[in-house]
């Protein structure tokens, strides 16, 4: 209203300034051809509280800048401005602006801002209890985080796990994953999927939690295993997809470790094609980020610079095909680089039309062959069989408790209707009631989705055979009652 | 003066459109209850009985043609190439080497198929619409001789037996093989192939020839589909064997590797069984290529799509002189894919039998064999080698050009430019997007995967836009469907854009929907697509059968004199010009998982081709729907009719 005033003081029309201010902001200079959004922190920030894990990558003084000349490491401009620290950087498919993790006072949540390239004041995008983490835009340009952010004690069990929110532009943001694990580091891949790291239910006697790959659709839907669930070394980070199709992600013995190695799968067979980015560096890096024309955006600490626990990080330009850091493309010794990013348009990813149906409360599951699974051999002739399924879910939190049994059909399919959005583990049975396959709450069902999976532990990238399962010839099994506490089970 | 005209004439006109619309609530409403003999189960108007004409669908209006090359022979010295131009009625030779056309000739009847006989004198034309061989010199191709054969002629081969020269022509609408003599140029037998067979390729000494056939046999729906690989013996123009491929078709080529006792087909695997929930993981369909042993006669299918990118519509095969590799040409995804042979054979070699009867449901296993995804131009179909086997020659069909590769360093050489693409046409660029899978989630399928040149599959699919259940829908054909709406079966999308739009994107794209121009464009496309060929004599006039079924089919009494109800004479629903009313009736067709009992009614232009029938495809023949499935006179009176009456009915439905 001021502004409207002053500029009818000054004899402009509200509209004709709004026009100017328009026209002005978009004939602002373009970014220069190689411009880079670099997170960084400082190499001597004081020392400080973490309260949570970003307060460990982000220490105090990380900011977000926009480098026009990365070879000249001064000349930066700060785009987290009024923020004490800020990282995860994210530029939008249009190369207009940036999205980020920033928090505005040392005893504030972390939430996602939004900034502007070409100069303007950082805008909050969230506003959730807990914080978010780790910003990614979909095709729409709704913006993808994780909530809460996790502690800073990896062993800790969390009150809640980190889950995936969608937040459409203007709209309030929706959970996307409703897993008893913790989900981190969202990406969007090119055909429109949402990858992202997750912690694995513990199945190891010392109750290590490993992390792996995992999709699903913007949605929520279909979440499917990715790659890493039987790979070791346990901890995966920041997944990428690059121009070949080569899915690359940090790989690190404990989920904490800040500085990791580089490792690739090819998305053309992602469970037996795991392997060094750069075999022959002994290099610690921090992300790995696509930077056009096959060529890669590195933000390491060489070889020379082991030893250092605190860093120089240095931003490389490396191409994907021949595997050498060589010099850096920018390196500031008073700063560690942490992300870097082209400050360019990319590729819009594909999109997707939901057909989740939100009057509803269910959804359904169909099971084509509960006795496929890659645990029994496909030659053995007389595998044991199970006859009937036990659906439960976590509730209380790290409780399991049971939504019923359903009856296996003698092709080995069954279906069930389920609560939707709530975690959801099930347990192969034998005739004797003897658990002879368990799967913890890793998936879920969105209202109204039909979901639907091959087997049990079936091998991975298989589709299924042709065939008419007989569970869709009778009447589907409703398990929407109140879950009862599960009783102690053999296995 | 004038604005009391004005207004004299608004209000007169005013007056006329509440009297109109008064006169049809309460008159037309009873008009059309009396012409249906029931009230209407869907809004109907004017429109859906009068003025309707199918001169004036966008199919009967003149349309622009294009250089989009079909078949490719190449001569025996390398030198020159043949290209069938079937929508310009033209066979165009180019140089191979400066890949400049050389010149055209004119080849009427839609020419698709070519193959020359080994010394480069003769080639051998297969004409589509006009159901016959035509034989040209191919030095001068000037016409020397033609023969007659069955209806649709899509492939041909020239074979040396020990007979005498033979062709083998795939009939793609007759269902048959024609085992022709060439000296005299003459048809010595019809063999009864599978459904549309499409490809064809002969051993070098004659013995054997492999037809592929695109669409699967007639079946229940609720059996696994089996299309069929027919194996032909040209000396005695007789099948020898019916080899089956199960759960897979769209094979539009076939190949004999040179070493090897192998015959290749593409397939694309088809899961029509299974509820489509979710087009992840190939849970719809996937692309592979069946390698048929002929000394062991095992099939084995392989896939040639990855675990998070497919190639879709793979339509022809070609293997190079020494047995070492094949190109497969993925229509849908513009994209050659070389497959080492040595590397299969291997495999073959190590797996055991379930991972053989597996194989093609492991998306990863393509990385075994393919040794490189070469990128073509729009719309790869048809696809030859030079004779020495170092140059791959593509037909960009959509692209109006042949696509050169050196098959050693896999690195196109250039083009041999047809024409300019056509993009100025609409209709050319509706038929880009309907043939590509760039739409659809992770590339995996086109709109032809399932409508083969715009038409039928022969398969049900089971939706799970209802839910999960035993609830097969057929698929109908895209020829002659403009001014047929409403469209699916429940007839609920009042419009091609919606059946084409956010429809196709949430149930099958699984992606977004196309966008407004490419939208507009695939409409405009599926609109410019006439009705299936129908079966009808030389003179345009029925047969004394056809006759008489036309009279059944017009009929208002039985044989006998009782009156047939309005609401059960054929004609009532099924009203010429289009043979549809465009309304939805209870037909007495609902299956216990359908949610409604009211389907939309089909119209019957081409209906002979678009097999199986009803709204869940459970009639496999159009005898079927009536003496299998409405026997209750639920689907028009026909408890009257004797055999040779409802025979006589068939004859004229099929001549429609």
């Amino acid at each position: 209203m001021m502004r409207s005033r002053q500029a009818l003081r000054s004899g402009v029309r509200p509209t004709a300034s709004v026009c100017l201010l328009l026209l002005l902001g978009g004939c602002s200079d373009p970014l220069p051809p190689g411009a880079l959004v670099i997170a960084q922190s400082p190499r001597l920030s004081a020392s400080q509280t973490a309260m949570d894990a970003l307060d460990i990558r982000y220490p105090r003084g990380s900011r977000v800048v926009i480098a026009n000349t990365p070879q000249e490491a001064k000349d930066i401009r700060v785009l987290s401005l009024g923020l004490v620290a800020a990282g995860e950087p994210v530029v939008s498919y249009d190369g207009r602006r940036v999205v980020f993790t920033g928090k505005v006072a040392p005893g504030a949540d972390w939430q996602i801002y939004e900034a502007r390239l070409n100069g303007g004041r950082v805008r909050r995008l969230t506003s959730v209890p807990g914080g978010a983490m780790g910003p990614a835009l979909l095709a729409d340009g709704s913006l993808l985080f994780i909530s809460p952010v996790p502690k800073p004690d990896p062993t800790a069990s969390p009150a809640r796990a980190s889950a995936l929110f969608a937040q459409p532009l203007g709209g309030p943001p929706r959970q996307l994953t409703f897993s008893s694990a913790s989900i981190f580091d969202p990406t969007v891949l090119s055909d429109g999927r949402i990858l992202f790291v997750s912690t694995q239910p513990s199945g190891a006697s010392n109750g290590e939690t490993g992390r792996a790959l995992y999709t699903i659709n913007n949605d929520g839907t279909e979440i499917l295993a990715f790659t890493g669930q039987h790979d070791e070394p346990r901890s995966i980070q920041r997944p990428r997809q690059l121009d070949d199709g080569r899915i690359v992600f940090l790989a690190a013995d404990a989920p904490a470790t800040q500085a990791s190695t580089a490792e690739f799968v090819l998305s053309s067979r992602p469970f037996r094609s795991r392997a060094a980015l750069l075999p022959n560096s002994r290099a610690r890096i921090r992300s790995v980020q696509l930077a056009g024309n096959g060529h890669l955006l590195l933000c390491a600490a060489p070889e020379a610079t082991v030893g250092d626990s605190r860093g120089a990080f240095a931003v490389f330009l490396l191409h994907s095909a021949t595997g050498d850091l060589g010099e850096p493309l920018m390196a500031d010794p008073e700063w560690d680089s942490n992300e870097a990013v082209p400050a360019s348009a990319s590729r819009r990813p594909m999109g997707r039309l939901s057909n989740l149906d939100f009057s509803r409360t269910t959804g359904q599951l169909l099971c084509l062959d509960v006795n496929d699974t890659s645990y029994v051999s496909r030659d053995n002739q007389n595998p044991p069989r199970a006859t009937r399924v036990r659906l439960f879910t976590q509730k209380p939190v790290g409780a399991q408790s049971a939504l019923g049994e359903v009856e296996v059909q003698a092709d080995g399919s069954f279906m069930a209707e389920v609560p939707a959005d709530i975690p959801i583990g099930f347990d192969a049975l034998d005739e004797r009631g003897q658990v002879l396959r368990h799967q913890s709450c890793s998936i879920w069902v969105r209202p109204g989705e039909n979901r639907s999976c091959l087997g049990c532990h079936e091998p991975h990238n298989h589709s299924p055979r042709n065939f008419r399962p007989l569970a869709v010839r009778v009447p589907v099994p409703k398990l929407i009652g109140e879950p009862t506490k599960l009783a102690q089970t053999v296995r | 003066m004038m604005t009391r005209r004005v207004l004299k004439w608004a209000g007169l006109v005013g007056l006329a459109g509440i009297a109109g619309a008064l006169g049809h609530h309460f008159g037309g409403n009873a008009h059309i209850r009396r012409k249906l003999g029931q009230p209407p189960l869907a809004n109907a108007t004017c429109f859906n009985c009068h003025f309707v004409s199918t001169r004036r669908l966008p199919w009967a209006q003149p349309r622009p043609h294009h250089d989009s090359p079909a078949g490719l022979a190449v001569t025996p010295d390398g030198k020159r190439i043949l290209i069938a131009l079937d929508d310009r009625n033209e066979v165009a030779e180019a140089d191979t080497t400066s890949r400049q056309v050389l010149r055209r000739a004119k080849a009427s009847g839609t020419p698709y198929g070519l193959a020359m006989d080994p010394a480069g004198k003769r080639l051998y034309v297969a004409c589509k619409s006009a159901d016959r061989v035509l034989v040209l010199d191919a030095m001068t191709l000037e016409e020397v001789g033609s023969v007659t054969v069955g209806m649709g002629p899509v492939a041909v081969a020239f074979c040396q037996t020990s007979a005498g020269d033979r062709l083998v022509v795939a009939n793609s609408m007759s269902d048959d093989i024609s085992i022709v003599g060439v000296s005299p140029l003459k048809e010595l037998s019809r063999l009864s192939a599978g459904r549309e067979p499409f490809a064809v390729a002969a051993t070098a000494n004659g013995t054997r020839a492999f037809v592929a056939n695109r669409l699967v046999g007639l079946a229940s729906v609720k059996s696994l589909p089996e299309s069929e690989l027919t194996v032909v013996d040209p000396v005695a123009a007789r099948v020898v064997k019916r080899e089956s491929l199960t759960s897979a078709h769209l094979s539009e080529g076939v190949n004999l590797v040179a070493g090897r006792s192998w015959a290749l087909t593409p397939i694309v695997k088809v899961r029509n069984q299974v509820p489509i929930t979710q087009v992840a993981n190939g849970w719809v369909m996937s692309s592979g290529f069946a390698v048929l042993d002929l000394a062991s006669d095992e099939i084995v299918q392989l896939p040639l799509d990855e675990a998070n990118d497919y190639f879709s519509d793979p339509s022809m095969v070609v293997s190079d002189p020494q047995g070492l590799r094949a190109f497969v040409a993925s229509g849908g995804s513009d994209v050659i894919t070389v497959v080492a042979l040595d590397r299969v054979a291997s495999w073959l070699q190590c797996a055991t039998p379930s991972a053989k009867a597996d194989a093609i449901y492991d998306l990863t296993l393509s990385s075994e064999y393919v040794t490189k995804r070469v990128p073509t131009g729009r719309n790869p179909r048809h696809l030859a080698l030079s004779p020495d086997g170092g140059r791959l020659f593509v037909a960009e069909r959509l692209d109006d050009s042949i696509l050169v590769v050196d098959t050693t360093s896999l690195i196109p050489l250039g083009r041999i430019v047809l024409g300019d693409g056509g993009l100025e046409d609409p209709i050319r660029r509706g038929e880009r997007v309907f043939t590509s899978s760039a739409y659809t989630f992770q590339h995996q399928f086109s709109c032809r995967s399932c409508h083969p040149d715009g038409h039928v599959d022969g398969l049900s699919y089971d939706f799970d836009g209802d839910g999960i259940g035993d609830n097969l829908l057929d698929n109908r054909s895209l020829q002659g469907v403009a001014g047929t709406g409403p469209f699916k079966w429940n007839g609920k999308n009042p419009s091609l854009e919606i059946q084409c739009g956010p429809r196709f994107a949430k149930v099958l794209m699984r992606t977004e929907p196309f966008p407004d121009q490419q939208l507009h464009d695939l409409t405009t496309f599926i609109k410019s697509l006439p009705p299936p060929r129908a079966v009808r004599r030389a003179d345009g006039n029925l047969s004394p059968a056809e006759e008489r079924g036309r009279t059944i089919f017009f009929a208002t009494r039985t044989a006998d004199g009782k009156e047939i109800p309005v609401s059960s004479r054929c004609v009532t629903c099924h009203a010429p010009p289009l043979y549809t009313v465009r309304l939805p009736f209870n037909v007495g067709t609902k299956g216990s998982y359908d949610t409604t009992e009211a389907f939309d009614t089909p119209h019957l232009l081409g209906v002979a081709d678009t097999a199986p029938y009803l709204h869940d495809g459970r009639a496999q023949t159009l005898e079927e729907i009536w003496t299998l499935y409405s026997t209750n006179d639920s689907h028009g009176v026909t408890s009257y009719m004797n055999k040779i009456q409802l025979n006589d009915l068939v004859e004229f439905l099929k001549t429609l």
